[in-house]
């Protein structure tokens, strides 16, 4: 194609804006279609600018994707780090979303077909916040314990973050379970169990290891609702007032250890 | 302020002893740490990591004392830990996967973080595949990565649980220049399987058997505790030590000299060998 | 060395050399010919910014027909015109504006010294000969042309018509 190349002197002129609209226009053209007047017309282009622009590209490109629940928190004044700890390495998040989901689905099903199965919710529902703290883990941010055991970032807060996922579909739950249930606050039944053995989940994590926690747990807490059923004829045994108490005493229990625990290390937030 | 100074350090699970009265007292440099299996490598680097606590004894580390909760915040903003077993959230990419661990060392400021992510990522040579998945990198790459995330902040302790491990020979070479070039103005802890490694970059090699340390000092003297009992012969004698068949169709023996056995130049990994096996024949003559 | 429609498919797969190539070679001219036409060097820097990251994100889209040099610029100037809308103090740059002929003569032109038709675009006013520039030289649509000269629509269209009037005008 062509063989004529712009010189120096003319790219210089229109790189600084001296020539007139048409030598301008006509520069403009030719560099269009011409790799080497491109080359050559770094020399009057600004390099700092350049460069600096090439960092912000590159950061660009390294924003972490964000999830809609994320970018959620950040709108609800988390900051953005706090919002990726408590989003970022829950990728089973999907799978327990599936869980509670299924689980609302079933209370709905078990609400067409008689009261007694709508019960079976009530019995089934305190496991999931403990599985939602189980997925929010994860496996692979459970592998990822040594590091975070050897980081400053405060264990507390760091617990709490990645429980906080947990909340919109309990809270999902509790609604159907008003839905579903006779009576508001018998929906409401469940959630104190619920706080309670998520919060013996997290406790135990730690000796036995998340698997064995929470299957532990889950099989205690469904062996006490058969036995409340076989003593006291109905799954609302394993919600009388005892149980009531006895779980409102554990969460505020762990609460205030962890408190006191981080208390000392001054290192809360 | 000195690195790492362990007095009188145990600690065990259950009944099991894992650190039996250890003592250190490490500068800046590379310490390389060699054992068996079961040895308390792990669980001395653990303790180092201010992961796991002492049962007994002092640890102090950057010159500050690792049982004091508010310290150990201090010494965890200066610590770079490489643990044993890598795992990784699924999902992130290379990336985010150390920019995450960049959040949990409260490194607040997200531009400033970013810059320091690329730079520990071009470090251990992971720039191009940084927005790849974690999960697509190869065995090599993972490891490289879990340096990478250990280097964020430029700490002045570095705990290293055989970074070697699963690299190939020309990665492991250019890890142990990097981790060399490190150490030059900071505390470096390497424990590792590979006498070779300890050989290539530790001026220093503490070993450590059944939860002690049994030698501390330069590689060469633990290579040089050998001279004398280290052959060379055609055939296997029953009464050696230690024997086995080398590259070149002879045997290399530990122990008494066979017959017609010729005296060779003992290798750190002669020493190393020989000092174990001294160690575990001490042990079971006490029980 | 990779051309430019190689170097997208590259990108395409995700390599970052590839994009720092393609930054290499096209930044400097784009950062000029952006800096001829918006004076706010804070602007440009990010126009550029964003029109590699499009590039990067955009690469797997791109058909692979026609110059990719064309494709980056016409990603840099919609940039900079989004750019330019979020900052109301601007005022466009009456810059370099097109000579209206066949590319093919472009050549031509700078050789030769096209007399006639660069003295009567030189002698068009400002106003015109920014409607001319963003309309025909940075392939605007009257839309477009409107949002960055901060104009009605139907101004673009009179003005264009009035320019191309003057310049036949001139060269007949």
């Amino acid at each position: 194609m062509t063989v004529w190349h712009a010189e120096d002197a003319l790219l210089a002129a229109y790189a600084s804006g001296d020539l007139d609209h048409a030598r301008a226009a006509s520069v403009e053209q030719h560099l269009a279609g011409c790799a080497i007047c491109r080359t050559a017309i770094a020399a009057h282009a600004d390099a700092a600018l350049i460069a600096r622009a090439w960092t912000d590209t590159l950061d660009r490109l390294d924003q972490p994707r964000t999830a809609p629940f994320e970018r959620l928190l950040t709108r609800l004044g988390l900051s953005p780090s706090a919002a990726r700890l408590a989003t970022g390495a829950s990728a089973a998040r999907r799978a327990w979303m599936a869980g509670c989901m299924l689980v609302a689905g079933f209370a709905v099903v078990a609400r067409q077909m008689d009261g007694g199965m709508a019960l079976w919710f009530l019995a089934v529902a305190p496991l999931a916040p403990l599985t939602g703290v189980a997925l929010a883990y994860g496996p692979g941010v459970f592998s990822m314990h040594e590091v975070v055991a050897a980081a400053p970032y405060p264990r507390l807060r760091l617990m709490l973050l990645r429980c906080l996922p947990v909340l919109p579909m309990t809270a999902l739950l509790l609604a159907v379970g008003g839905l579903v249930l006779p009576g508001t606050a018998r929906a409401a039944l469940w959630l104190l169990p619920g706080l309670a053995l998520a919060a013996l989940g997290l406790v135990t994590e730690r000796l036995f290891g998340i698997q064995v926690a929470i299957a532990g747990l889950a099989g205690l807490w469904m062996g006490g609702v058969a036995i409340a059923r076989i003593t006291t004829g109905s799954v609302l045994g394993a919600f009388s007032p005892v149980v009531q108490v006895l779980s409102s005493t554990i969460v505020f229990g762990i609460v205030c250890a962890a408190l006191v625990g981080a208390r000392r290390t001054r290192n809360l937030w | 302020m000195t690195g790492i100074q362990l007095t009188e350090v145990s600690k065990s699970y259950g009944r099991r002893r894992v650190l039996d009265r250890v003592t250190l007292d490490v500068g800046n440099g590379v310490l390389g740490l060699l054992g068996p299996n079961g040895a308390g490598k792990t669980t001395l680097l653990r303790v180092l990591a201010t992961v796991a606590g002492a049962d007994a004894g002092r640890v102090e580390l950057l010159g500050r004392d690792a049982r004091d909760p508010l310290e150990r915040v201090a010494i965890r903003h200066r610590l770079g830990y490489v643990p044993q077993e890598i795992g990784f959230p699924r999902g992130f990419t290379a990336f985010e996967y150390v920019d995450y661990v960049g959040i949990l060392k409260e490194m607040t400021d997200r531009r400033a973080r970013h810059d320091e992510v690329r730079r520990v990522l071009e470090a251990v040579g992971l720039t191009t595949v940084a927005r790849r998945r974690v999960w697509r990198l190869s065995g090599g790459m993972k490891r490289r990565l879990i340096i990478a995330q250990a280097l964020l902040g430029d700490p002045r302790l570095l705990i290293l649980d055989e970074p070697t491990d699963g690299l190939d020979p020309e990665q492991r070479l250019r890890l142990r220049d990097t981790i060399s070039a490190l150490a030059e103005d900071r505390c470096v802890v390497v424990s590792t399987h590979q006498t070779e490694d300890v050989a290539a970059f530790c001026p220093r090699v503490v070993v450590l058997h059944e939860g002690s340390v049994r030698f501390d000092g330069d590689p060469r003297l633990l290579a040089a505790a050998a001279t004398g009992r280290v052959w060379r012969s055609d055939q296997r004698d029953p009464g050696a030590r230690l024997a086995w068949r080398t590259g070149d169709g002879g045997v290399r023996q530990i122990g008494s000299p066979p017959a017609g056995a010729t005296l060779v130049e003992p290798s750190l990994e002669d020493g190393y060998l020989l000092l174990v096996g001294d160690c575990a024949r001490a042990v079971k003559a006490t029980r | 060395m990779a051309d430019d429609a190689a170097l997208i498919g590259l990108i395409a797969r995700g390599d970052q050399d590839a994009l720092a190539t393609l930054y290499e070679r096209h930044a400097p001219w784009l950062q000029v010919r952006l800096r001829l036409r918006c004076a706010d060097d804070e602007v440009v820097a990010e126009a550029l910014q964003e029109t590699f990251v499009a590039a990067w994100r955009g690469a797997g889209r791109w058909r692979g027909d026609g110059d990719v040099g064309a494709w980056l610029w016409g990603i840099a100037i919609r940039r900079l015109i989004d750019l330019l809308a979020k900052r109301p103090s601007h005022r466009p740059l009456a810059g370099v504006p097109d000579p209206v002929v066949a590319s093919a003569e472009e050549q031509v032109l700078v050789r030769v010294e096209y007399a006639a038709v660069a003295t009567a675009l030189n002698r068009l006013s400002p106003d015109l000969i920014a409607v001319v520039q963003a309309t025909v030289l940075d392939g605007l649509t009257t839309r477009e042309a409107a949002r960055l000269l901060k104009i009605p629509q139907g101004t673009v269209k009179t003005r264009m018509a009035r320019a191309r009037m003057l310049l036949r005008e001139a060269l007949s």
